[in-house]
């Protein structure tokens, strides 16, 4: 089986990994680096549990091939708190009640890190919108919104 | 009662730092050293004979180790309540979910590429699509033990509900299809199956029971239940679909046979066909009343899709018996259900377990007989809905303090209803688009808490006190599941009241069968209430223990929930249930005539969680079945075609996104404490889930003028019934 | 989901040249291709990753025409000032496909080689007589879009041929653009029916130019011709609406999917047709 070579960042370490040519970001993530945080809900771009940042910007980890992540920056939940200190959205989200299951967790953070770095003070139709594509299916969203919500105001009193 | 410390406070769940940080272990975060990877071969058909089995191609296969199939599985069954599906189907297939054989190799990729080369010859049979089919005279037969392909018969008749429906004032009739739904847990089926150091056959997965999961592996593989264990890790999400088994079986047998760790992972697809769904039902009421609408006399027939296996159609079907009729009194009524066996995936429990359908038909009956008799929603529903020292329709009494009115008319006045002479004026909201039409409605309901029906109950915990002067540390033992509603720190909240405990010095220690006995299952919104009431007299044992200078003291074992009866001829004898929640909600809707697009502008729920152990958590619950029932109302259709399941994806089956849950949702929660309860919960896992489809349904009809009794109100559903359709 | 080998050029002729080899197809932002190929439906021996390809994802006006570069997501669509300028319902529409993560990683180009009979970008590109150009070891062609769409997934494109830009004249001031559609929700929403309209009036309320598409109602996005022929130099009025609105209903040739039933795709078109003309028609409406 064809094999691809791919140096890439993640969470801060530059790493030369070989692997499948046919693997996402994904499985590349999961099974050759070991970080389960992001997750497989559906494998076609649907549900958001495999959000990562690439460069900044969340994407879905399954709809990217390994190849293509070479030289990117990859960002995923494992390493979003820094020295055992979690990230503001991560504390709004756990005092929020914004988790339940927390199998769309992971996704829901980052994509609210990419949100509210771009848009530190954002609108509920904002959330909305930059959180389209994160499916979840235990919440009905409202503890969510309100953890951004939270997070952002705690940011912007910082 | 003393004031509470821990139980009512919002505090930090034992979970949530593991799951915003990406810690927390789902099954398929699992990977061990020398670990074999399992592909389970679907049937992918709906009804066929199986002519023959080839595997000899995937076995050459390089990394492929085994394919295991029927002959490997010592009893080859596997059931919650009726075991009559086969674990790997050796002769007959009955829906596309079915099991045939699966691929064990080195790798994940190895195992795919092998399933793929297992060659299956089948004779494909005439399809059973639906329940209707299945009960013609003269349909295939589908299981040789349930002749005609009944699945489950119930019958109730109380008084001579003929003669007063012939006697009737009033009378009206509806026929309401509710249609299947799937559960959609983010997390897809998934699991290792091992032997541990001990010895015993192990798998570790997501489920709703260690116990249940435990009994039917145990059974297949005919081992004592002390040489299987069964342990969940954080799990994605079940909502009553984890409830029947999906892997579990298939990976013991695996990891029996080959001694070695195996694992699965489940992809969307599989998971969709693979796991049961919300029962489709069609409901026929007739009413009788009086003309000034008090309820006289019911008769109600129910036809349920049990799909292939029973899974738990027959408990689904069976609650009919007392929630056909709603949350309202009558003195004479008739409830025939049957629930037929049909080559669609199997109906199991979801939320609510029947009580969705039962109150959209019951509540869509009422607001019928309201507009019959020209009284307002909410004054025919106070007229004749249930009340404390009320009795079901079996006859058992409504134990415990009935919240119901005060839940109505606090629902009512949240939403802007005024009491007006004998009766209330509704909102009457207006669209300021020309294309738009707004409209107001309301829904009451009931749901039981606890399996009830004569079902034993009870749940297992232990608590280990740990210190010398002082308790260092409290360790509680259950094996509950935690599915994501918070299970694990509720019960941590109740064991740290009743020690008198900071919450920090409680260790839970879950989910396991070889640490603990059997705490039942999540459904029926009972862990709480039932597995809380075990930690807390395990709990309250350990502490009269280490009064007694116990180091370190231990209480515990299986707390017995008070008895219940099955349905008995004699009224009188029922004591069907011994807990309840109650709920009522109102719905304003904005519909599009032309596109037929509903949207909901606001919702006012009032319920009664008894007592909130966690009221954040307690909101949790009620947002998120609400939400579901938003799906289940409006986007989310499932379709099957002779028994094909077509909306196997998640974009094809449309569960709500943060943009469709846009509604403001204000919740009224009266505290009254229950009888049952620990600390007076009342069950809130299901309650919110029951009522947002009729209250809904009932706007659209104050908005439009048509009574919509087919469920989802698709655009397409609502925009095809206004005149000026042009489709 | 049989493997493939995987080929990153890093220059637009070193990526012609690597598709030129049978069993080759290209690859951009993933959003399509990977979900095709895991259900079997994208078969390649290997595949060629455009998205290092420099020079592919520019938004220029330059000799009046904007140039769209392929590789330009969904993203970057929204975010262009050229477009939101001179062709703001694709800028808008840009914002409406998927979630945050298949803007940031789908593209242009790709929505066009999908060539699905609801991607969204379809109608808009229509009305704005956009061509595609394509490259291939073997030179350059362009052509209509209309051209280029064949069927449900099926294109004019030769399989070594790379989609390296979309092009058109930006709109005229005073043009009035807009794109509708109807969905089962309201995110992550594949249209039912969508429709795409350009229209200039002149001082006294006539109809000098109207172009018209639909999406989702026939095998490919469509142009409907009599529609628009109807309404041009005509008096953009009710009756005139309700008689474009039946000319596109007779171009749509919808099917019945797990989404919607054909009728109601017909009767979706006569919705959208009449909505889109008539939030045309009044003062300001949908105007640059």
């Amino acid at each position: 089986m064809s094999q691809v070579t791919v140096t890439l960042t993640v969470n801060g370490q530059t790493q030369t990994i070989t692997t499948d040519a046919h693997k996402t970001l994904l499985y590349l993530l999961r099974d050759d680096l070991g970080l389960y945080g992001t997750k497989d809900g559906c494998s076609e771009g649907e549900c958001g549990a495999c959000t990562v940042l690439m460069d900044g910007r969340p994407v879905n980890a399954c709809l990217v091939l390994a190849g293509q992540a070479q030289g990117r920056t990859i960002i995923t939940i494992e390493g979003l708190a820094g020295d055992g200190e979690l990230h503001p959205l991560q504390r709004a989200f756990i005092r929020s009640g914004a988790v339940q299951c927390g199998f769309c967790t992971p996704g829901l953070v980052l994509s609210a890190v990419a949100l509210l770095e771009r848009q530190p003070d954002p609108t509920e139709a904002q959330i909305r919108q930059a959180l389209t594509g994160n499916l979840c299916r235990c919440t009905g969203y409202t503890q969510i919104i309100a953890a951004i919500q939270a997070a952002a105001r705690e940011v912007d009193h910082a | 009662m003393p004031e509470l410390q821990v139980v009512g406070q919002t505090v930090e769940r034992l979970d949530s730092r593991a799951k915003v940080t990406g810690g927390a272990a789902y099954a398929a975060d699992i990977a061990v050293d020398g670990m074999l990877h399992m592909k389970i071969v679907f049937a992918g058909r709906p009804h066929a004979l199986i002519r023959s089995l080839d595997a000899t191609a995937a076995l050459a296969l390089p990394g492929v180790v085994d394919v295991i199939t029927a002959a490997d599985v010592p009893v080859n069954v596997r059931g919650l309540i009726r075991r009559d599906q086969q674990v790997f189907c050796d002769r007959l297939v009955r829906c596309e979910g079915d099991q045939v054989c699966a691929v064990i190799a080195e790798t994940a990729e190895a195992a795919e590429a092998a399933a793929r080369l297992v060659r299956i010859a089948y004779e494909d049979l005439p399809v059973l699509s639906s329940a209707e089919e299945a009960l013609r005279p003269g349909a295939i037969q589908l299981h040789a033990e349930w002749p005609g392909n009944v699945c489950h018969r119930i019958h109730l008749r109380q008084g001579d509900p003929d003669a007063a429906l012939a006697a009737a004032e009033v009378v009206v009739c509806g026929e309401f299809h509710t249609p299947m739904q799937e559960h959609a847990y983010l997390e897809p089926e998934a699991g290792l199956g091992y032997i541990d150091e001990a010895g015993r056959v192990t798998v570790r997965t997501s489920g709703q029971a260690t116990h249940d999961d435990l009994r039917q592996i145990a059974a297949a593989l005919n081992l004592p239940e002390d040489a299987v264990r069964v342990v969940y890790g954080a799990i994605g999400g079940a909502f009553g679909g984890r409830e029947d088994t999906s892997v579990q079986v298939a990976l013991a047998v695996a990891a029996h046979k080959l001694r070695r760790p195996v694992k699965t992972v489940w992809s969307r697809e599989e998971s969709i066909r693979g796991h049961g769904k919300r029962h489709a039902i069609t409901i026929r009421h007739t009413w009788g009343a009086r003309r000034d609408g008090t309820l006289q006399a019911a008769k109600i027939e129910i036809i349920s899709d049990a799909g292939a296996y029973n899974y738990t159609s027959s408990e689904v079907l069976a609650n009919f018996l007392y929630s056909a009729v709603g949350a309202y009194r009558f003195e004479h009524a008739q409830i025939d259900g049957v629930a037929a066996y049909t080559n669609n995936v199997p109906g199991c429990a979801f939320r609510g377990f029947g009580s969705p359908q039962s109150t959209f038909a019951a509540e869509m009956m009422i607001a019928r007989l309201g507009e019959a008799v020209g009284l307002d929603p909410i004054t025919i529903r106070l007229r004749n809905c249930v009340r404390t020292g009320d009795k079901l329709i079996t006859g058992s009494p409504l134990v415990g303090p009935v919240s119901l009115v005060e839940l109505i008319e606090a629902c009512a006045a949240r939403a802007g209803a005024v009491r007006e002479g004998d009766g209330w004026r509704l909102p009457t909201p207006e669209s300021t688009t020309p294309t738009k039409r707004r409209g107001f409605g309301i829904a009451v309901g009931m749901k039981n808490s606890g399996f009830g029906w004569g079902i034993p109950e009870g749940s297992y915990a232990r608590v280990v006190l740990h210190g010398a002067r002082r308790i260092e540390r409290a360790e509680v033992y259950t094996a509950a599941a935690d599915v994501g509603q918070g299970a694990h720190s509720v019960l941590a909240q109740i064991a740290a009241e009743t020690l008198g405990l900071p919450l920090d010095r409680v260790q839970m220690i879950v989910s396991d069968t070889a640490t603990a006995g059997d705490a039942g299952p999540c459904s029926a919104s009972r862990m709480t209430m039932y597995g809380g009431n075990a930690v807390r007299a395990a709990a309250a044992e350990a502490l009269a223990k280490w009064q007694n200078e116990d180091r370190p003291a231990s209480g515990g074992g299986r707390w017995v929930a008070p008895a219940t009866t099955a349905l008995l001829p004699d009224p009188d004898a029922n004591r069907n249930f011994v807990s309840y929640a109650y709920g009522a909600q109102a719905a304003e809707i904005e519909v599009d005539i032309d596109t037929g697009a509903i949207e909901v502008i606001r919702i006012v729920a009032a319920h009664d969680p008894g007592r909130a152990i966690n009221p954040q958590q307690v909101l949790g619950q009620l947002q998120g079945g609400l939400v579901q029932a938003l799906g289940w109302t409006l986007t989310e259709n499932f379709i099957t075609h002779d028994g094909r399941i077509e909306t196997d994806r998640l974009s094809t089956y449309l569960v709500p996104t943060i943009r469709d849950v846009t509604t403001p949702v204000e919740y009224v929660l009266l505290e009254r404490p229950d009888d049952v309860g620990v600390f007076g919960v009342r069950g809130v896992g299901e309650i919110s889930m029951i009522l947002p489809a009729p209250a809904i349904a009932a706007a659209l009809h104050d908005a439009v003028g048509v009574w919509h009794d087919r469920l989802p109100l698709t655009p397409e559903r609502v925009a095809a019934r206004w005149p000026e359709y042009t489709g | 989901m049989t493997p493939f080998d995987f080929l990153s050029p890093q220059t637009l002729a070193e990526a012609c040249h690597a598709l030129a080899a049978a069993g080759r197809r290209p690859i951009a932002g993933g959003t399509d291709v990977i979900p095709q190929w895991r259900a079997g439906r994208f078969q390649a021996e290997t595949l060629v990753d455009l998205s290092r390809v420099p020079g592919l994802s520019d938004v220029t006006l330059r000799d009046g025409e904007i140039a769209i570069g392929a590789l330009s997501t969904y993203t970057e669509l929204h975010a262009s000032p050229v477009l939101r300028a001179h062709a703001p319902l694709l800028a808008e529409v840009s914002a409406m496909i998927g979630g945050a993560q298949t803007q940031n990683r789908g593209t242009i180009g790709g929505n066009i080689a999908n060539a699905s009979p609801a991607g969204d970008t379809l109608p808009p590109l229509l009305v704005l007589d956009a061509q595609v150009d394509l490259i291939s070891a073997a030179g350059e062609r362009s052509l209509a879009l209309s051209a280029f769409l064949r069927g449900p997934g099926q294109t004019a494109s030769e399989a070594h041929e790379i989609i390296r830009r979309v092009r058109f004249a930006p709109l005229p001031r005073g043009a009035r653009s807009l794109f509708l559609r109807l969905g089962n929700r309201q995110g992550m929403v594949i249209s039912v029916v969508s429709a795409a309209f350009v229209l200039q009036l002149d001082d006294h309320g006539r109809v000098e130019e109207a172009r018209v598409a639909l999406g989702a109602v026939a095998p490919t996005a469509i142009r409907c011709a009599e529609a628009e022929a109807l309404l041009r130099g005509r008096p953009l009025d009710d009756d005139l609406i309700a008689r474009a609105a039946d000319a596109a209903v007779a171009a749509a040739r919808p099917i019945d999917d797990v989404r919607a039933s054909a009728a109601y795709r017909r009767h979706g078109v006569r919705v959208l047709v009449r909505r889109g003309l008539t939030q045309l028609s009044a003062p300001g409406g949908g105007e640059q």
